[in-house]
């Protein structure tokens, strides 16, 4: 009896589910749009104009916000890309050997 | 027969730009603690090298195209990153306290040479990704490839 999707990808296909209904879930937590009294919008970014050479030395605003105020958050952007150019490696290299892989089913080649 | 070249505007536009091109990358990225740049915009100037390279090959040429090895050195910019964050904690810094690196320099030099660590594997992770996502591309229609994963 022949497959349309396999069991794996089934799996994949609610795991996949399962952590967006976490992220959506997450969403809740995060503060409110177009409040002014936001902790973005507070002092924050007055506090870098203000601040930003004396504390880190650096001559460019932007580097000392992406390099030292929010060092953590470049290093997992270029995670993100990293993760990007991963995926698409991945999904190139599946369907390549999709023969292989699920033993050469022809309707999985049809498809595109 | 095989063709030496797609075309010639092709070939001579790309022989010009892509020498300039890299050194404006590298340009772009130490000059990023300064002026507008960092190592996004080289990591993807630098690809477009790589790219155009790439583009300007003749279409019947057997293309080399690096799939696994440019992944490997995309997670080395990653890698680069985290291990100069590292570097300042057995000085006493915190993670990334680019003033605290053990370099015999004053203070804020210290701090642009540890900026300028990990936009150098900012621009690694950039301009390796920026290229398997085209050599990636690129293997699909190819005939002789059978789908190995390396």
């Amino acid at each position: 009896m022949k497959h349309r999707f396999s069991r794996l990808s089934l799996a994949y296909g609610l795991i996949c589910l399962a952590v967006l209904g976490i992220m959506v879930y997450c969403t809740t937590f995060l503060p409110s749009y177009t409040q002014l009294d936001n902790p973005a919008h507070r002092n924050v970014a007055e506090h870098y104009i203000t601040q930003a050479k004396a504390e880190t030395g650096s001559p460019n605003m932007v580097t000392a916000v992406l390099a030292d105020y929010r060092g953590l958050d470049t290093l997992i952007e270029t995670s993100v890309i990293f993760t990007a150019g991963v995926v698409t490696y991945a999904l190139i290299a599946i369907r390549r050997r999709k023969n292989y892989i699920w033993g050469g089913d022809e309707d999985l080649e049809s498809d595109d | 027969m095989k063709a030496t070249t797609n075309s010639i505007i092709l070939e001579v536009a790309c022989r010009l730009l892509i020498p300039v091109l890299i050194v404006f990358g590298i340009y772009v990225l130490v000059h990023g603690e300064y002026s507008p740049g960092g190592g996004f915009q080289a990591g993807v100037v630098l690809a477009l090298a790589v790219i155009l390279n790439r583009v300007m090959e003749p279409a019947d040429t057997k293309k080399g195209y690096w799939t696994f090895k440019i992944i490997a050195l995309a997670g080395m910019g990653p890698v680069i990153y985290i291990l100069t964050g590292l570097w300042s904690i057995p000085f006493g810094g915190n993670f990334l306290e680019y003033s605290l690196l053990p370099l015999a320099v004053h203070e804020a030099e210290r701090h642009l040479y540890g900026i300028l660590l990990i936009e150098v594997g900012v621009t690694v992770g950039v301009m390796a990704t920026i290229i398997s996502i085209f050599d990636s591309l690129g293997k699909v229609g190819d005939p002789d490839d059978h789908g190995s994963l390396l």
